[in-house]
């Protein structure tokens, strides 16, 4: 802990922190009630304090969001494809960190510093081409194109090697000497004692597509594979407005993400945290 | 390296836990960066019954002299300006605040850190709402109140003046959070004793500030803020959601062209040259924060 | 059980000197054989190699005559013990016990009925479902032994395990190793830089230096006859006193001058060395251990007048450093004859306890019977039978 300010010090923090918070959180709330009002007040009392007030407050919004779009649809998709990465992105990053950390072989350091360089790389430049390569290909509008060129991570296998450099190296070599092969002592040795750096990599890269718009946007054509930010994006432009459906549906999209985040959000900071850290 | 025997070379099974991220990245980061580098120097189109030419630097001469790229280089300049620093200085505050040891630090905390959870489509269409245009709009009725109603009601979203900083607002509230935890973290790794040496030296608050307290956070204050000069730079969601790039190209950015040119316009070796530039900015950027940080990345 | 052999096994990474030459080691089956040295002197190297984790640059590793070079870790069954016990975190002692039972892939029953016989014999019974971090220090190096055991090794490698411990458990588990071991009659390697350690626990010892093995040998022959300053000066707490002296002939008799009194030799140190009389007239390195000198009341003959320069009174003995007129040469050196410490001390062991103040005048007299003699490049003077 800090030293603590003298009392005026504290009360000026306390004012200036709730300040910001209300600012911070007037979006959400006003997300909130306005989804549970009746579709033409809510933009007429978006500015005044009603807007915070859900009298009156209905499901019917939510209803109408589940006839005019296939709002599960849409939910499942997200939840496939940012799963499939997630996951499979940890597997894949987390073995290939593990033999540039620890194993000898040929070739490490130059393709460990290929994989620094890829690093710097966002998604952004390698849009265009890997466009053009799916659009040749016939594989717009596929699972395969959304999940697929997003599995390998130099960032994510970055994250893993910072972390199993530091592991002690002893506990390999005792469990070589035991008698374990290079992957059984991955899955039982390394992975068990790895734990923070995995829900950070997992937390870090769920954020990172469960928000992903460009690439979706581009690669989606029709509503059957499309994920949510895209879908809401869509559905803004759906007549008629009717901003009471569009809140809901952003209430929909972003409660299981928040409602994990609470959850968790220890693990979701230290996520974050994580990836300063080395910068 | 090289070995002298057999006995601590694990080629192949280190061969077998790469493989999957290897083949990952040659073929979905380096193979396509290449590509777009070699394209943006060719005439490439998609679905083209044109030959494929080398035109040599023509696409960048092209990209250079369209008013509407210009003016979206322009404009993420003028955010990453803009935001960066207002930014950083917001989230270094809050991390201030929140470094008191002060109790309910973890409900502030919470909430300061929730909008970066929200995926920014979302933010995006929420914030439409926000910016709605007459007296009733809550950015104008807010406005309006703080300036005891001197405040004329304003079409943020349609307003060539306005429709920019409207984005760089939402940014701010979604990405500040982020830039935060960052930062509290770093705060939270100064060793105390330090901040205690130089109270018993008698500096006063503002002075630990100043000599302790940010010498220290340098590194993660030069890491936050390139990471939201390269998001400025990356710029797309808010804009083609709110904006489309208008009104008159005022809220247009490199990523918005770039799309454009190869989405509706098929321009590939067009969007490819505007991926160069682009990575260029990247590269420079992340050059400059190598050098400002100094530091010895250990290859084992 | 097996043994181990060392031929000519060298060490080196890229672009660095040697860490270990040359080194020839035998250790025999059922032995305890102790590898003590200072600090950095290659001895984990050494071990690490032994257990295939470190490559060998030169030379060959034999295990029971078979040469293991080649041989990665999982295959030499050995068991080590290492200095941070390197205990796996996230499992319990049952489940860090089993571990290489299950990579033999034994039958259930027959895990666990090896784990509670290690842990019978061990006294962990009632730790089995802790993790490491719910243990004591002396707790986690039993189950760290324990893990050693468990899989019926060839022979066992231990790397300081005793380093991390405090000094009245190191006594304890010193005993417990070594009681264990002759239970065992297991092959073991034990390395250490602590020479009380190697002395007390090994069967021989072998003293390495700077990547040489110096000389290996049951600790009371280290003792008795170190073959080298160095060796000297490293075994025995505190270690030998070197002095540089002429060796003269007088009346007949060798004898050497130490300020202004002549110490003749004895019959019984010039019998252990031959060659002695050969050397009269020339410069020679002279041990004397800390135990060999007395205290005498001021006047006697034969005895050296010194000034403590501190003392170190620890109950049932009195460790005294005392400065006088002499040539005190420095043990861990190269050229130990012509390296003289800047300020001459002499040690010595008074029995019982004395308070000496610094400054005061003490008589030592040095018994001549118990010299140990060696050329100027430190090397004991042979033979030495
Ligand atoms: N990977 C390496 N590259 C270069 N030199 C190394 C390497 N590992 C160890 N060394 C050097 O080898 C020498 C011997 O190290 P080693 O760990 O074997 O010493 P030690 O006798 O076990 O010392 P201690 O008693 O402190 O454990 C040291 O000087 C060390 O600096
Ligand atoms: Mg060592």
């Amino acid at each position: 802990m800090r030293p603590q300010r003298s009392r005026p010090g504290m009360i000026l923090s306390y004012a200036l922190l709730s300040v910001l918070a209300l600012l911070c959180l007037a979006p959400v709330v006003m997300m909130l009630t306005g989804s549970l009002k009746p579709d033409e007040r809510v933009l007429t009392e978006a500015g005044t304090l009603a807007g915070f007030i859900p009298d009156q407050a209905s499901l019917q919004n939510y209803a109408d969001v589940f006839t005019r779009t296939d709002f599960l649809g849409f939910l499942i998709n997200s939840l496939f494809i940012t799963g499939t990465i997630v996951i499979c992105g940890l597997l894949v990053n987390a073995l290939a960190a593990y033999a540039f950390a620890r194993l000898h072989w040929h070739g490490r350091d130059l393709l460990f510093n290929l994989v620094l360089a890829l690093m710097i790389l966002p998604l952004e430049a390698i849009a265009v081409p890997l466009f053009y390569g799916v659009s040749l290909l016939g594989l717009r509008d596929t699972y395969l194109a959304q999940i697929l060129p997003f599995i390998a991570n130099a960032f994510s296998i970055y994250l893993f090697y910072s972390f199993f450099i530091g592991l002690p190296r002893e506990l390999e070599e005792a469990a070589r000497l035991d008698g374990a092969s290079t992957l059984r002592i991955f899955f039982s040795i390394i992975l068990p004692n790895s734990k923070p750096v995995f829900a950070s990599v997992a937390i870090l890269s769920f954020l990172m597509w469960w928000g992903a718009y460009l690439w979706p946007l581009m690669v989606t054509i029709g509503p059957e594979v499309r994920p949510l930010p895209v879908a809401i994006a869509a559905f803004y432009t759906l007549p008629p407005l009717q901003w009471g459906d569009i809140l809901a549906f952003g209430v929909m999209m972003v409660a299981p993400v928040l409602l994990i985040f609470i959850l968790f959000q220890r693990w979701f900071v230290r996520g974050v945290a994580a990836s300063g850290i080395k910068g | 390296m090289r070995f002298a025997s057999r006995l601590n070379d694990q080629t192949p099974a280190a061969l077998l836990l790469i493989g999957p991220a290897l083949f990952g990245l040659l073929l979905f980061v380096l193979l396509p960066f290449l590509f777009a580098l070699l394209t943006a120097f060719t005439n490439l189109r998609l679905g083209s019954p044109l030959p494929l030419e080398f035109v040599e630097l023509k696409q960048f001469t092209r990209i250079f002299n369209d008013p509407a790229f210009l003016q979206a280089l322009a404009n993420n300049l003028l955010f990453a300006l803009v935001v960066v620093p207002l930014q950083t200085a917001l989230a270094l505050g809050l991390a201030l605040l929140l470094n008191q040891g002060l109790r309910g630090t973890t409900i502030y905390r919470t909430l300061f850190f929730m909008p970066v959870v929200f995926p920014m489509s979302l933010v995006a269409v929420v914030w439409i709402l926000i910016f709605a245009p007459g007296p009733s709009g809550m950015m104008n009725s807010l406005l309006d109140f703080l300036s005891f109603g001197q405040w004329q009601p304003r079409d943020f979203l349609r307003d060539p003046l306005l429709a920019l900083p409207a984005i760089m607002l939402l940014s701010i509230w979604q990405g500040a959070g982020f830039q935060m935890v960052i930062l509290l973290a770093g705060l939270q790794a100064i060793p105390q004793e330090l901040d205690e040496a130089a109270a018993l030296d008698g500096a006063g608050r503002w002075q630990r500030f100043l000599h302790v307290t940010l010498p220290q956070l340098r590194n993660p204050l030069i890491f936050v803020m390139l990471i939201t000069t390269i998001l400025a730079f990356r710029l797309f969601d808010q804009v083609q959601i709110m904006t489309r790039g208008g009104p008159d190209n005022a809220t247009t950015t490199v990523m918005y062209e770039m799309v454009e040119s190869v989405f509706t316009r098929q321009q590939v070796a067009r969007a490819s040259a505007m991926t160069a530039v682009f990575f260029l900015l990247v590269l420079g950027l992340t050059w400059l924060q190598r050098r400002l940080v100094r530091q010895t990345r250990e290859v084992e | 059980m097996a043994s181990i052999r060392l031929d000519k096994v060298s060490k080196q990474y890229d672009g660095h000197d040697a860490i270990i030459e040359e080194m020839d080691l035998q250790i025999r089956d059922g032995e305890l054989l102790v590898l003590v040295g200072p600090s950095g002197c290659g001895k984990s190297t050494l071990l690490r190699m032994v257990a295939g984790l470190e490559e060998v640059s030169a030379g060959e590793i034999l295990i029971d005559d078979l040469v293991v070079n080649q041989l990665p870790p999982q295959k030499r069954n050995l068991a080590m013990v290492f200095q941070n016990y390197a205990l796996y975190p996230h499992m319990t002692v049952r489940e860090n016990l089993a571990f290489p039972l299950k990579m033999q892939r034994l039958l259930r029953d027959e895990v666990n009925r090896r784990v509670a016989q290690t842990a019978e014999l061990l006294s962990l019974g009632n730790l089995l479902d802790r993790r490491p971090k719910q243990l004591s220090g002396g707790q986690r190096q039993r189950v760290a032994m324990g893990r050693a055991m468990v899989r019926d090794a060839d022979a066992f490698l231990m790397d300081e395990p005793l380093s991390n411990l405090d000094a009245k458990l190191r006594v304890e588990i010193r005993s417990e190793i070594a009681a264990l071991q002759k239970r065992l009659g297991i092959t073991t390697l034990y390395v250490t830089h602590d020479q009380v350690e190697a002395m007390t626990l090994g069967h021989r010892v072998a003293v390495m230096r700077a990547g040489k093995l110096q000389q290996v040998a049951t600790p009371s022959r280290l003792y008795e006859h170190p073959i080298n300053v160095f060796v000297a000066g490293f075994i025995g707490n505190p270690g030998m006193n070197v002095l540089r002296v002429k060796l003269e002939t007088v009346d007949k008799t060798l004898a050497f001058r130490l300020g202004e009194h002549c110490f003749t030799l004895t019959q019984s140190v010039v019998e252990n060395y031959p060659d002695l009389p050969n050397r009269s007239g020339q410069m020679l390195l002279l041990g004397i251990r800390p135990a060999a000198i007395t205290l005498v009341e001021p006047g006697g003959n034969d005895s050296l007048e010194t000034i403590v320069s501190s003392a170190e009174p620890l109950g049932h003995e009195t460790i005294l450093h005392v400065d006088a007129d002499i040539d005190v040469v420095a043990t861990d050196t190269e050229d130990p004859g012509n390296t003289l410490l800047k300020r001459p001390v002499l040690t010595a062991i008074i029995p019982g306890h004395h308070h000496f103040k610094p400054g005061e005048t003490v008589h030592l007299q040095i018994d001549c019977d118990k010299l140990h003699c060696f050329d100027l490049q430190g090397t004991a003077l042979a033979p030495h039978d």
